[in-house]
């Protein structure tokens, strides 16, 4: 037998502790439906962004923590472009480094997109990441820099140029 | 909570807690495994986001002081995010590696703090706290909670509230304003997504129905009750379920154990910051919101190293033990009762899935005759045999443990049996005196003979040359003394059942009962 003495006023504290059990027990049971779309955690995003991989169809709120994941980890941040240097693209100024685009002679619908990096970086970037005005983020692998400039060559209408062109994304180099 | 009372928790919580929670249970390491262990650290959580009366805010505390720690050592832009939220699992360990690591770089940033063997002291120019590492899986889970909470809305003012709790951080107020202020926004948030669904009549019910039947100014809790609540209140939809009425009991007889320990604690202390007044910092128990709450043995086997090592087979050896070990104490304390839960409990939910997928009255009149349950001597006699096992299993770990020994001295001086010798052979114990070398040889070939005589993953010799094959029979070791010394507790509280009446008796009484319930329930009739 289990016996308790319930001691006056007991009684309520008993219902709480209770309800939050039950609400605890709630929370830990796995749901039956787990073929709903999984929502990734801060961690896991936070990972992802770490590893440069690119989350699938994430909310906005998702989104945005991501690209500010990208933000506080990449080693040079271009967030907005300056005025227009050309008819195209913006040119971005960041602490160390200048992304400017050129447009090929040869080749009238492509472009070169150029990393410069300041004098005396020790290590050049490996991936550009531009993010939209809606935190979408895509990343392009960037060749060895050769005199400190890096550079993509990138068709007109590529995603690259599309997304590097808008002044409201934000550009990040890692 | 019955099936369709977590369904409605759930629906009324969609995308809201739940979801929020299911996204942190659900994220995995970088290996797979879970990133945070559900006991204790999941199950801390959950309970301090569903908690309601005193300390509510506690661990908010505690996270801002461990903030605060994390900005001082390190000056990355991420810094934060990469303390709480690394890939890796996250384990006291893995916390300790990581400050380690941020403290190499270049030392405290600011004074005031020190990194002593058990966590992090800090020392304000108004106080002093202390974090564990052992309390930072459950801070850390508590962080990304916060991060991803209503998709990610709150992260951008939760940063704020530390930058600038940054400004002022060699002042404990500081501190505790960020508190105050991460507390706030929880509590509108706990608002709207708990107390639409939190539903207090159930405790009204089952406190009722106990202090009816209990002397004046106690509550009398026993299996006779477990039954009869449930003939009584399975009308209503909350208690339809014999499993929902037996989950019920065990969560208040928890709750009755939680707040007479909570009663006792607020006689001794309060918690809080203010040592001259009396009060006490919390500790690592803080976060045991149940005392030496129940973990299921089989729970650990599932974890890294031990989940390297196939212990049982799961249809066979682990499924008719499940149950046992996931109530744990609780099935000792109403042991009819639970026999009745693991008898007729399957019975019941085998109706419910047959009215779920319209498998007609036939099925659920045949099911609602009971034929089918598992006698109780029976689910008995199984729990014993899978309790040999444990024993098989227990020799052939102390081989894995002792196999490479030079002598096998740990502990075995207090060597009777093979089991004894094998329990302090996994704590280790320091040796005293040490039996006859004949004796240790034959536990040695006995425990080898058991060893050998397993063909299942990781009972092979190859492998004990692996460390981390060794640590997952150490920890393994654990969790199969905990579920033979479970068993051996039920099947004597079993024995004591009824007293000089048959187990079988009992069963035939019980099945009638539970058949006329059933067919009352489900609007059948096993005479058609």
């Amino acid at each position: 037998m289990n016996s308790f003495e319930i001691a006056p006023g007991q009684a309520a504290r008993l219902r709480e502790t209770f309800a939050e059990i039950q609400d605890a027990e709630a929370l830990l049971w796995p749901a039956a439906d787990r073929s709903r779309r999984k929502r990734m955690s801060a961690g896991m995003l936070y990972a992802a962004a770490c590893a440069g991989h690119r989350p699938e169809s994430e909310s906005l709120g998702a989104r945005r923590f991501y690209r500010q994941a990208v933000a506080d980890t990449a080693r040079f941040a271009l967030p907005l472009a300056r005025a227009a240097s050309s008819s195209l693209a913006p040119a971005r100024h960041g602490d160390g480094c200048n992304i400017r685009i050129e447009r090929s002679r040869a080749e009238p619908d492509q472009y070169f997109v150029l990393v410069e990096l300041a004098k005396g970086a020790h290590t050049s970037p490996t991936s550009l990441i531009v993010c939209d005005a809606e935190d979408r983020c895509q990343r392009f692998a960037l060749p060895v820099a050769r005199d400190g400039i890096s550079q993509i060559v990138a068709e007109s209408d590529s995603e690259l140029m599309r997304l590097i062109s808008d002044p409201a994304s934000k550009v990040y180099l890692r | 909570m019955n099936a369709a009372a977590r369904s409605l928790f759930i629906a009324g919580a969609e995308a809201g807690m739940v979801e929020d929670f299911r996204v942190l249970s659900d994220a995995t390491a970088p290996d797979g495994s879970p990133r945070y262990q559900e006991r204790p650290v999941l199950t801390d959580l959950a309970r301090f986001l569903v908690r309601a009366g005193p300390n509510r805010d506690m661990a908010f505390y505690e996270l801002c002081h461990l903030v605060n720690a994390v900005d001082a050592s390190d000056r990355a832009r991420d810094r934060r995010n990469a303390f709480f939220l690394g890939p890796e699992r996250a384990s006291a360990a893995r916390f300790r590696q990581r400050l380690d690591m941020a403290l190499a770089k270049g030392g405290w940033r600011r004074t005031g703090f020190s990194r002593t063997e058990q966590g992090v002291a800090i020392r304000y120019a108004d106080g002093a706290f202390t974090v564990s590492f052992g309390r930072m899986p459950f801070l850390a889970a508590l962080y990304e909670f916060l991060a991803g909470m209503e998709d990610f809305s709150f992260y951008p003012e939760l940063q704020i509230i530390f930058d600038e709790m940054a400004q002022g951080a060699g002042d404990i107020k500081a501190v505790q304003t960020a508190s105050n202020r991460i507390a706030s926004h929880f509590r509108q948030y706990r608002r709207s997504h708990l107390a639409p669904i939190r539903q207090d009549g159930k405790f009204d019910l089952l406190f009722g129905f106990l202090a009816a039947r209990s002397p004046a100014g106690r509550v009398q809790v026993d299996d006779a009750a477990v039954l009869d609540f449930w003939s009584e209140k399975s009308a209503s939809g909350d208690f339809r379920s014999y499993r929902t009425v037996f989950e019920a009991f065990v969560h208040f007889l928890r709750a009755l154990a939680e707040s007479a320990r909570s009663e006792s604690m607020a006689r001794a202390a309060s918690i809080g910051v203010d040592r001259e007044n009396g009060e006490v910092e919390p500790d690592d128990s803080a976060a045991d919101f149940d005392g030496a709450e129940w973990v299921s043995p089989l729970k650990v086997l599932d974890e890294e190293p031990a989940a390297a090592i196939k212990f049982f087979t799961k249809e066979n050896e682990r499924k008719p033990i499940e149950i046992l070990m996931q109530y744990g104490p609780a099935a000792l304390r109403l042991p009819l009762a639970f026999l009745r839960l693991e008898a007729f409990g399957p019975v019941q939910s085998a109706i419910t899935t047959d009215l779920q997928v319209g498998r007609g009255a036939d099925s659920v009149r045949l099911r609602a005759s009971c034929d089918e349950a598992a006698p109780y001597g029976k689910i008995v006699a199984g729990f014993g045999e899978i309790l040999e096992i444990i024993r098989r299993l227990q020799k052939a770990a102390f081989y894995a443990l002792h196999r490479n020994a030079q002598n096998i001295s740990p502990g075995v001086h207090a060597l009777r049996t093979p089991e004894s010798a094998f329990d302090l052979a996994r704590e280790n114990a320091a040796d005293k005196d040490l039996p006859a070398p004949q004796e240790i040889e034959r536990l040695m070939a006995e425990s080898a003979k058991a060893f050998r005589s397993i063909s299942r993953k990781g009972f092979d010799e190859a492998g004990l040359r692996d460390e981390s094959r060794i640590e997952g029979f150490r920890i393994g070791a654990g969790a199969l003394v905990a579920a033979a010394a479970q068993i051996e507790r039920y099947l004597a509280a079993a024995g004591r059942i009824g007293r000089g009446e048959n187990l079988e008796g009992r069963f035939h009484e019980d099945r009638r009962v539970f058949s006329q319930k059933f067919c009352a329930l489900y609007e059948v009739s096993t005479h058609e």
